[in-house]
């Protein structure tokens, strides 16, 4: 197996090229599949996401921007896109939100922070800025891919409320996100 | 930020976090792919946010899937369909020879694997066996000069395979071509029915061939199993598990 980058792999996937496709499921595949089961609690339904990750990933590889996003987080959002549109077509299976809040976690893990620092840290502080219901809300929605209407549901709160209050959060997020 | 800009973050954020529901995701997904500076802001936040995600545990994925995106990507050989154009999915749980039974001890198994320490695992997996195998399994041998027969349903040019099991000999015989032209081996494999892949060994590709079955494996040739060649390198499957496409796929039935 080659142990290129998943970066310079999505550049030969976007030439084409049936080994480097081959080489970038083996090194990210067990990723995206976790990735898959953070919005699909069924083995089966993941496996659907995963296939359709890596089919987006071979049709979409050209539009892949270095300069925009780390290899991976591009591979990530496919794979969350592909679970979320999944779990959406599945109709009346509410969400378990007790999973949910079962990935939340009050920080960066040891290993993010010792390995990511600058992105996961910044992030985190950035989260802290915000008023604690702001952060804890929009991070279950992302662990858990859910909806405005199911995060107002978990959240016991009018849709129009955690509308505005994420929004808020997110225009927050980005000032600090983005501040030198 | 102007607010048209800010409007537009905004919206990438939303989409970002999968918060969109409906149409408004249909179409911020669209607008992703035909708007660069919107694709930018989507990007933006997918970066940051995956970070939530870098501590995430890997999971290994089923052997199978890589397998069944490659022949859908390459237009390599794929299962075949059920004559029901039941679809896609029907023939993915046709390959793993799963009932519906079966199906439900499998994602029970599997939730029981993400939540055990793997001391467990080996005991679940009794449970699953114990709940599928039928009752007669207990009873003495089945009769005598048992013959299962499986059709190999192709891939696209080929031509079928059809094997023949006859128990009271332990053996398989194969006819029909697969794989002609492929590099590397074909590689036949017995798919107990909810089970992972056992290999049978490499096979020649074409002419009439037979395959002993391994003692161990006898017992899991019975109807609800399935056998399937797939292509690997040569010498065949490194791994233990198919690893290259499927070529030829079917369930054993009684003679």
């Amino acid at each position: 197996m080659t142990s290129a980058h998943p970066r310079e792999l999505l550049q030969r996937v976007a030439d084409g090229e049936r080994a480097a496709f081959s080489a970038l499921y083996d090194a990210t595949s067990g990723k995206l599949f976790a990735v898959c089961l953070t919005v699909l609690t069924s083995p089966a339904e993941a496996e659907e996401a995963l296939q359709e990750t890596y089919l987006k990933v071979w049709r979409r590889a050209g539009s892949y921007d270095a300069d925009r996003a780390s290899a991976m987080s591009w591979l990530i959002a496919i794979a969350r896109n592909a679970a979320i549109d999944i779990a959406r077509k599945r109709k009346g299976v509410p969400v378990d939100l007790d999973a949910v809040a079962e990935l939340e976690d009050d920080g960066p893990s040891p290993e993010t922070a010792a390995h990511a620092a600058g992105e996961a840290l910044r992030l985190h502080d950035c989260l802290g800025e915000l008023e604690g219901e702001q952060a804890r809300i929009i991070k279950r929605a992302y662990m858990g891919g859910l909806s405005y209407s199911q995060v107002a549901e978990a959240a016991g709160k009018p849709l129009g409320t955690v509308k505005s209050l994420i929004r808020r959060g997110l225009q927050k997020l980005r000032a600090c996100l983005e501040a030198a | 930020m102007s607010d048209e800009s800010d409007h537009i973050d905004l919206l990438a954020g939303e989409y970002a976090l999968g918060l969109l529901e409906g149409e408004e995701r249909a179409d911020a997904a669209r607008r992703a792919d035909a708007d660069p500076a919107f694709a930018a802001r989507v990007d933006f936040w997918n970066d940051r946010f995956a970070v939530w995600l870098d501590g995430l545990q890997e999971r290994p994925a089923p052997a199978w899937i890589k397998a069944r995106i490659e022949a859908e990507i390459f237009g390599a050989p794929t299962p075949a369909r059920p004559a029901s154009g039941a679809g896609f999915w029907s023939s993915l749980a046709v390959w793993r020879g799963l009932t519906a039974a079966g199906f439900a001890a499998a994602a029970f198994a599997f939730a029981v694997l993400l939540l055990r320490p793997p001391e467990i695992v080996e005991r679940i997996e009794v449970v699953e066996v114990e709940v599928e195998v039928p009752v007669e399994v207990e009873a003495p041998a089945p009769p005598p000069g048992v013959v299962l027969v499986a059709a190999l349903q192709p891939v696209e040019v080929d031509p079928a395979v059809l094997a023949v099991y006859d128990e009271t000999e332990g053996l398989i015989s194969l006819s029909g071509a697969v794989g002609v032209g492929e590099p590397g081996d074909t590689e036949l494999w017995i798919i107990p029915e909810g089970r992972d892949p056992v290999s049978l060994g490499v096979i020649a590709r074409d002419g009439a061939r037979s395959v002993t079955v391994p003692e161990q494996l006898i017992a899991e040739f019975q109807a609800g199993s399935a056998l399937a060649i797939s292509l690997e390198p040569e010498g065949g499957s490194p791994t233990g598990a198919p690893t290259g496409p499927i070529l030829a796929l079917g369930p054993l039935n009684p003679a």
